[in-house]
């Protein structure tokens, strides 16, 4: 299982790569293997997420001009973020994929601006985060309703995933 | 013997008939046992040929029912290869005014060496300003070489592998461009912003600058060419206190929807900063 979602996190990345080339949303384009990842964990649970994630971010920061490593840190770190979702508290929580993908994607992006600035580029973080950051979570949320859907309805017909028990 | 005389005098009288019509179409040209036997046989006949088509049609429905359903999925198949032939045919169509407009660029400057280049890729990363183009180190790409399109100024190589490049895009913030503004000639330097934005700065406070001016390269700092159109200015921003005016411009191109760019092969960025080392050495 674990094989296959490395696969699959891979391709993810490879098509978020291909759809930032011609799909752009008030001048972003979705966080596609951070939206898949986010509900996965919130599926699955964050080990098989988390495999997914590492794949996805780093297919790409293959394709990114930016530190190799970036994304897929900030992937990570956004998948680590909605696994707080996987408490049973909160499980039943109908607005819980949605308030966990506005939550991931501001984790995803202080992780990614903190690496920018760290390259040495200038980033006025006002306007970032009116052309950017919000524009990205309102577009996320808008994605994560067709993505857990989707999510739901693969991860429906596959065996239990192994119990985590946050070790 | 009543019997036997009956069809005699029926054929007797049908020939009597026949031989009086004859003589009444020989003489004149109304025909009145003609018209009477018309009157007579219309009915019939519109009766017998109403049958018949019924007969005709429904034989003709059964037998091309088959026929139909094959021609109906003939002209399917027609229909979505007209489809796809217009798709095509549109796409050659953006395709060669595309390839129009950088000819006519390419010939307006007969002396430049321009390489034309596709658009393969964009940074996944929605905080970089890169594109990814379809040639590299085999065709003569080297860095800092300018990208250009038919409009103005896209950007600079920023990285060459064998077979791609990417290039840094002047809208991205970590670019910077030494311009000046084309009707008052003052200098200054375009940065890029957030939000594919370009904003001018440096700009002295006795330097006139007014919505609408268009800004182009300057070429001082020997990393671009001279010219080349940037941006239009927007917006000033005007401050007293401040040393410096600075506008907010629209690129001359708008690199969301660029799918060609030119890069200027035969341009030697100078570096001033290894020159000036060089130099103090």
């Amino acid at each position: 299982m674990l094989t296959v979602l490395a696969i699959a996190g891979t391709i993810a990345g490879m098509v978020q790569s291909a759809l930032a080339l011609g799909v752009r949303v008030v001048g972003v384009h979705p966080d596609l293997v951070m939206i898949a990842a986010v509900s996965w964990c919130l599926l699955r649970g964050r080990r098989e997420a988390l495999v997914f994630a590492a794949f996805g971010g780093l297919a790409l920061d293959m394709q990114s001009a930016g530190p190799l490593g970036l994304l897929t840190l900030a992937t990570v770190a956004a998948t680590l973020a909605a696994s707080i979702g996987e408490i049973n508290v909160f499980r039943t929580v109908a607005s819980l994929p949605y308030v966990t993908i506005v939550t991931a994607t501001a984790v995803y992006y202080l992780i990614v601006i903190m690496g920018v600035r760290l390259m040495g580029r200038p980033l006025a973080l006002g306007p970032l985060l009116a052309t950017t950051v919000a524009p990205a979570m309102a577009l996320n949320l808008v994605c994560m309703l067709p993505a857990y859907w989707l999510a739901r309805r693969f991860s429906g017909g596959l065996a239990p995933s192994s119990a985590d028990w946050g070790a | 013997m009543k019997k036997q005389r009956g069809p005699a005098v029926a054929l007797i009288a049908v020939l009597a008939l026949v031989l009086a019509s004859l003589v009444l179409d020989s003489i004149q040209a109304s025909n009145p046992i003609r018209d009477a036997f018309s009157y007579v046989a219309a009915p019939v006949q519109y009766g017998v040929a109403a049958v018949e088509r019924a007969a005709s049609s429904l034989s003709e429905r059964v037998r091309s029912r088959n026929a139909l359903v094959e021609e109906n999925r003939a002209l399917r198949e027609e229909n979505d290869e007209l489809r796809k032939q217009i798709v095509l045919l549109h796409e050659a169509e953006i395709e060669n005014e595309s390839l129009r407009r950088l000819l006519e660029f390419k010939q307006a400057a007969p002396t430049q060496q321009l390489l034309a280049a596709e658009v393969i890729g964009r940074d996944p990363n929605n905080l970089l300003g890169y594109l990814v183009v379809d040639r590299g180190r085999n065709d003569g790409i080297e860095v800092n070489m300018p990208v250009l399109a038919a409009d103005g100024l896209v950007g600079r190589i920023s990285a060459v592998t064998d077979n791609s490049a990417t290039v840094l895009l002047i809208t991205d913030p970590s670019s910077s461009v030494s311009v000046l503004v084309q009707r008052s000639r003052a200098t200054g330097v375009v940065q890029g912003a957030q939000g594919h934005r370009l904003v001018l700065r440096y700009v002295t406070q006795d330097s006139s600058i007014e919505r609408g001016d268009i800004v182009i390269t300057s070429g001082l700092g020997g990393n671009l060419p001279t010219r080349l159109v940037i941006g239009q200015v927007v917006e000033v921003l005007q401050s007293e206190a401040s040393m410096f005016k600075e506008a907010v411009l629209v690129p001359a191109v708008s690199a969301a929807d660029l799918e060609r760019v030119l890069i200027l092969l035969n341009f030697t960025p100078v570096d001033v900063a290894a020159d000036m080392r060089a130099a103090q050495e």
